[in-house]
């Protein structure tokens, strides 16, 4: 009985313990903690970004600032009815190390997202842009980096912070 | 003698430790691997009759090997050319098709979402499809429900899944229970 007892309250510790590192990691890093950026998309669109990437800058251990020949680059276009609103790709790699990520906003279907979600799809396009990869565990309350639009989440949740400072 | 084997062994370990070097320096940075792109999905469907709802055509047949890399705006689509079998819901012109995928080759490494590959050539697949609506390209072509959602491999009558869909879609393993799933309600 007590046996059993203990067990239960170290599964409950784990159980407590565990989503507090939810965070997945893509395998990609910046060399350095000072990632260049720009956001010049237009509209809101660029308003969102600015929001979300000083959200990832004050809040976590990277310090993300502006340059016209960037690491981390921005486009918002109609991509069509392709299933994605937002997307990371590495644009210049070598082994681990990243040098250039290209987001892509995707207006076919953000253009009737409210700014809130909106900024949600960029934030979380920012937040593979520093090396996260996706968090579902959490629900879509947990992270930013939950996979799909459902997210209710816009910014970084401390799980997102705990998962960028673990890279830098 | 003792030196000559000394020398010998000598030789064949820095001959073993430069073929290791040059193997890992290969698969690390020259040899094609799997890069996923990180996005974000507009959704995710819950099972075989949402998808349904959605999808204008679904049909089964094999994946050609005429495959057509396009780069729009910093991103590499691929449009694979697509022979119909069989219609399972609605109407195509042709018999051929052009299927507009997310990823492909891009010459060094594959692009994958949510760890999919584009269609393999000379592969069957049953597919839920959409008229693709956009501008990467300007020849008719369909997209598929979900970006990898809605695309089964076949082999004979089992399927396989595409990586990270729902668990009600995870789990169908023949081409049986999937056309039975499309068929209910
Ligand atoms: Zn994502």
């Amino acid at each position: 009985m007590k046996k059993g007892l203990a067990i239960f309250a170290f599964l409950l510790v784990l159980g407590a313990w565990s989503p507090t590192f939810a965070y997945v990691l893509w395998g990609y890093k910046w060399a350095s903690p000072n990632i260049t950026y720009e956001c010049d998309m237009h509209g809101d669109y660029t308003t969102q970004c600015n929001n979300g990437k000083t959200e990832w800058s004050n809040w976590t251990d990277v310090n993300l600032s502006y340059s016209s020949n960037p690491g981390i680059t921005t486009t918002a276009g109609n991509y069509g009815n392709v299933s994605w609103s937002g997307l990371c790709s590495v644009g210049s790699s070598s082994g681990s190390t990243v040098y250039r990520m290209d987001i892509s906003i995707n207006t076919y279907y953000t253009d009737s997202y409210s700014s809130q979600k909106r900024k949600g799809v960029i934030t979380h396009e920012l937040g593979h842009a520093l090396g996260l990869s996706h968090e579902n565990r959490l629900g879509p309350g947990g992270s930013v980096m939950y996979d799909n639009d459902g997210r209710t989440v816009y910014s970084p949740t401390q799980d997102d912070i705990n998962g960028v400072n673990a890279i830098y | 003698m003792v030196k000559r084997i000394k020398r010998n062994a000598y030789t064949l370990m820095m001959t073993a430790l430069g073929l290791l070097l040059v193997g890992g320096i290969y698969f690390s940075f020259v040899a094609p691997k799997e890069v996923e792109v990180g996005v974000s999905l507009d959704k995710q469907y819950s099972s075989v009759d949402e998808m349904k709802q959605e999808a204008q055509l679904i049909v089964e047949g094999t994946a050609s090997t005429k495959q057509q890399g396009i780069r729009y705006q910093n991103m590499l689509f691929t449009v694979t050319d697509f022979h119909i079998n069989k219609t399972i819901k609605g109407h195509a012109d042709k018999k051929t098709i052009r299927i507009l995928e997310t990823g492909g080759f891009d010459g060094k490494n594959y692009l994958t979402v949510e760890g999919n590959k584009i269609m393999d050539k000379n592969q069957s697949y049953v597919l839920f499809l959409q008229k693709y609506q956009g501008s990467v390209t300007n020849q008719d072509a369909y997209v598929i429900i979900g970006a990898y959602q809605g695309k089964f491999a076949v082999d004979g009558n089992d399927i396989s899944p595409a990586h990270k869909v729902a668990p009600a879609i995870a789990k169908l393993e023949t081409k049986q229970a999937l056309i039975k799933d499309i068929q209910d309600q």
